[in-house]
């Protein structure tokens, strides 16, 4: 196992992995019967994917195996009290500023999205606000010039980017 | 001799010199932003190239290139987030000893056997060039079938976890290489209807969900008082002696790098994996892998940056591409007028010379650069984790973008760090998913092709002589761990 | 905080200088136009887009930004090009993919989504075998493709160096799918396997071939252009070994559906003067490519041409849908 784990959310069972598997596996299969066959083409769009789906199945039930063997008895998955948390709170704060970005970023365009993105995290996280907001402001520029100015990179534009170029 | 004088002169001009050290610095700041690969490096580059003459050009690409890949160790060892597939082999291991106090050990570890490695990849490149890739035209898509599974195993077999986990992993990262349109067939698969699921899940963003996002949450919900830093000792101390002592991982590193690269197609990636398991195999302390043992960061990391030279090879010679750097700088090679064959070596070998002595230059560079680059990334260190961890998002954020130029990449980067996550939490390794993704491609399509071409025969796998000594190679690998359970 | 105080220093630095740079306002165009090339940097279309940029820059007074938009055989990038503003600050490099994304049914996408601007370069199909192949003619390898089971390779399945080897067989009496097709991604890796034994023959452009041809490691026997080509002046064309067949793949410039009048004509003007430059001709003539410029009208024609032909060759080898 990995020596830094992150804080535990939900840890599942070595037997519910195998069924996991398994499923994931019957999932691809059922996939590839929607493919459209080439004529005069023996091996298809689907001919690895289903010995992809056979692996996985075979891998699952080893698996399976593996949790038995190992005495996997108990429960089949532990959700973490620190659901209830702080942290849970804090990470979802993560997971919707990448969603934020995505979204907001088209019309604030790149500079304020960015800074505006790091000053909010910065603040869960427990920084202060106007140091929080000098970094944000400070580090989305000069991502904006290396990336939009020295390589070309078309990054989302919006009022500001338009004030500059 | 005139020939080298005259591309020594070639290369000595204060033009090239100073394209150089831009672009070394250039490599440096986007092989460090977790997220931004040499490759895409290059590929920004490209534009600017455009108005040079063609030794500079060249000579930017070779050093961003190079200072790219080691740079890539940087976020690896300081934060467990790797720059580049090919960090990834060894990150376990780089992060463990940073964060047993010696993250300049660790470093200038990377940064030694870097140097070294490309080194000798550029000396093979210099007098074995026409060997090496009249070699590596033997190989069809029956051998290179063989050597991405050869790849795949060894990372699925040497991750951290069960091997049985590494597994299921794999088969994750292979059935994410199916998303998109078929390469074979040209039928769209598991797009869900969905156009730019068409061009299929970029590696990239992957990688830097399954990587980075994890670490991402850890620190920003870290309740424990951050750790103080360790304190930075001297780069260069008792490096020397180790790597003496370790002469030949460094050696085999490079050497085997070096060749992998040579093979168009298999580039760094597949070459810092194997090298990684054949320096555990041969070690006298396998069981210290992971665990930040110094073996395994030496031979790949030796073994990353030989394999950077070794795809110039084909690319010089024959004018196919050894890996995606090189089939970017072919498009350069013809603009400049140089186009790539034997022809090029007789018609200006002045100009190839000054390729490789470029080149040299660039790998010999990474001491003084890398050595800044890690005293500075000390202060790095010092910053809270309150404000440092935003800006690793957004840089995150910025390299998703920029693969592919839109904000898919950063749904995607999402996606990636959540299942990342939740793999983690399970002990279920995730680099042998990111091997899948970016190997998976070039496995299903060569076996395909194989399958067609035989129509079916099964035996044209182990027909010919180098694809059965592979064939056995994988084998080893597989069987390794079953007989160990079969003993217990 | 140190470093921080230093990076808003060089930001604010940076971006002060932009400001006093920024160019005034004009008529179209007065911001910088993107180019969205459907294949990867360092490419042929890359290249070929590049190489033209540098010319159109002047030509328009503005930056050319040159995006590239990868994946999926084309179809992601081309679809970049029909969602964007038809307002002329997003054109493409629109390649010979449009004429039969709909017809192989995986987008439907046709010529008739752009405002189709010119083509800007052609370059043709060819046969080109290992140096260890007994075949010394292309008339050599049509009868042995005839009776045995040869390979080809070059491009993916139907495109386009796939429907050189499908025409040819065809026009020399054969059926469409007579030489069985190993799919490829792209020149190089076919190539590659040709040398080592993987396929019979290579049906991409002898441009792609020149490299290995001096090596000496591979042989090129016919050209499936009208002419022979001042690159090969030794290799004769597909006509004068007795097959009527010719094939070229074609690079265009292109612009979302509904340009307005002006733009457009605006566009093509500066596009033309762009390609007729010297530095434009002779950078794309180094390279090996034959620089073309048909103007919107010529260029719309002839994409609806080549749709029929690839049709009925892609309705003959059953991948049509």
């Amino acid at each position: 196992m990995s020596p830094a784990t992150p804080f535990p959310l939900m840890r599942l069972n070595d037997r519910l992995i195998g069924v996991l598997a398994i499923l994931a596996g019957l999932a691809v299969m059922s996939g590839t019967f929607g493919f459209r066959e080439i004529p005069g083409q023996q091996f298809g769009s689907a001919f690895f994917p289903r010995i992809l789906a056979v692996a996985m199945i075979l891998a699952g039930l080893a698996q399976i195996w593996a949790g038995i063997q190992t005495g996997g008895r108990g429960a089949w998955f532990a959700l973490s009290d620190v659901l209830h948390g702080r942290g849970a709170i804090q990470s979802l704060c993560v997971v919707l500023a990448v969603v934020g970005w995505v979204v907001i970023a088209p019309m604030l365009g790149f500079i304020a999205t960015t800074a505006l993105m790091i000053a909010a995290l910065s603040v869960v996280a427990g920084a202060r606000a106007v140091r929080a907001l000098a970094v944000g402001i400070a580090m989305s520029c000069l991502l904006f010039v290396i990336f939009a100015v020295v390589l070309r990179v078309p990054l989302p534009r919006g009022p500001i980017e338009g004030l500059l170029t | 001799m005139s020939v080298l004088a005259e591309a020594l002169v070639l290369v000595l001009q204060p033009d090239v010199l100073v394209t150089v050290l831009v672009a070394s610095a250039l490599g440096i700041v986007i092989g460090a932003i977790p997220g931004l690969t040499a490759v895409m490096g290059v590929a920004l580059l490209i534009p600017i190239t455009f108005f040079m003459e063609p030794v500079p050009a060249i000579a930017a690409i070779a050093s961003l290139a190079a200072m790219a890949i080691f740079a890539g160790d940087i976020p690896g060892a300081l934060l467990r987030i790797p720059g580049t597939p090919a960090s990834a082999a060894y990150v376990a291991d780089s992060n463990a000893m940073s964060r047993a106090g010696r993250p300049e050990r660790a470093l200038g570890l990377s940064m030694a056997s870097a140097c070294i490695g490309g080194i000798i990849g550029v000396i093979l490149l210099m007098v074995a060039a026409p060997l090496l890739a009249r070699f590596a035209t033997n190989f069809s898509s029956v051998e290179y079938f063989w050597l991405a599974l050869l790849g795949l195993s060894c990372a699925a077999i040497i991750s951290t976890g069960t091997p049985l986990k590494g597994l299921l992993s794999l088969l994750f990262g292979l059935w994410v290489a199916m998303i998109g349109i078929d390469e074979v067939a040209g039928q769209p698969r598991y797009t869900f209807g969905s156009v730019e699921l068409m061009g299929g899940v970029s590696f990239i963003p992957a990688m830097i969900g399954m990587f980075a996002f994890p670490e991402v949450l850890r620190n920003i919900t870290a309740r424990a008082p951050i750790q103080t830093p360790p304190r930075m000792g001297p780069v260069f101390a008792g490096l020397g002696r180790t790597l003496i002592a370790r002469w030949h991982n460094v050696l085999r590193g490079g050497l085997s790098g070096s060749v992998i690269g040579a093979l168009p197609g298999a580039g760094a990636d597949i070459a810092a994996w194997v090298s990684y398991a054949v320096a555990k195999r041969r070690s006298k302390t396998p069981e210290a892998f992971g665990k930040g043992h110094d073996e395994g960061i030496i031979e790949a990391g030796a073994s990353n940056n030989g394999a950077l030279s070794g795809a110039w090879v084909p690319t010089l010679v024959f004018g196919i591409p050894g890996d995606s750097i090189t089939a970017i700088v072919i498009g350069v090679l013809y603009l400049k007028g140089l186009e790539p064959g034997p022809i090029i070596f007789i018609k200006t070998p002045e100009l190839v010379y000054a390729i490789f002595f470029a080149f040299l230059l660039a790998n010999l560079l990474l001491i003084p650069f890398g050595w800044a680059v890690i005293r500075m990334s000390r202060h790095l260190l010092r910053v809270p984790a309150a404000y440092f961890v935003p800006v690793v998002l957004a840089c995150c954020i910025v390299g998703s973008f920029a693969i592919n130029n839109t904000a898919f990449g950063v749904v995607t980067m999402l996606a990636f760090g959540v299942v990342g996550w939740l793999f983690e939490e399970n002990g279920i390794p995730v680099a042998p998913a990111i091997l899948g993704i970016v190997l998976g491609g070039m496995l299903e399509f060569n076996f395909v092709t194989s399958m067609l071409k035989s129509q079916g025969d099964l035996l044209v796998f182990i027909e010919r002589p180098v694809g059965a000594i592979l064939a056995v190679a994988v084998l080893i690998v597989w069987a390794t761990p079953l007989i160990k359970r079969m003993r217990r | 905080m140190h470093f921080v105080k230093k990076g808003l220093f060089a930001a604010v630095a940076s971006i002060a200088a932009l400001a006093a740079l920024a160019p005034a306002k004009a008529e179209y165009p007065d911001r910088p136009v993107t180019i969205i090339v459907p294949w990867g940097a360092g490419g042929g279309t890359d290249t070929i887009i590049r190489i033209f940029a540098v010319g159109f820059e002047e030509a328009m007074g503005q930056p050319i930004n040159v995006v590239n938009r990868t994946g999926g055989s084309g179809v992601v990038g081309h679809s970049a090009i029909t969602m964007g503003q038809p307002d002329g600050y997003t054109l493409g490099a629109c390649t010979s993919e449009i004429t039969y994304f709909d017809t192989i049914g995986i987008a439907d996408i046709t010529p008739g989504s752009y405002d189709l601007i010119s083509r800007l370069a052609i370059i043709p199909a060819g046969v080109t075998v290992a140096a260890d192949s007994p075949y010394e003619t292309v008339s050599d390898v049509i009868a042995a493709a005839k009776e045995g089971e040869l390979t080809s390779s070059g491009s993916g399945l139907g495109g386009p160096w796939h429907m050189a080897v499908a025409g040819m067989m065809k026009a020399a009496g054969g059926k469409a799918d007579t030489v069985r097709f190993i799919p490829s991604k792209g020149g190089a890796p076919a190539l590659q396997d040709l040398v080592s034994g993987g396929i019979s023959m290579f049906t991409g452009s002898p441009i792609e071939a020149r490299a290995l041809a001096d090596a000496g490691e591979v042989k090129i026997l016919a050209i499936m252009s009208d002419e022979r080509s001042p690159a090969f002046p030794d290799v004769p064309t597909l006509k004068e070994s007795g097959v009527d067949w010719s094939l070229t793949n074609w690079f265009s410039l292109c612009a979302p559906k509904g340009l307005p009048d002006d733009v457009k004509a605006k566009i093509e003007a500066a596009a033309k003067e762009a390609h007729g430059s010297a530095a434009v001709q002779d950078a794309l003539a180094q390279r090996g490519i034959t620089p073309l410029f048909d103007g919107s009208e010529a260029f719309s024609s002839f994409a609806g041409e080549f749709s029929g032909q690839a049709n009925t060759l892609l309705t003959d080898l059953g991948i049509a849908k």
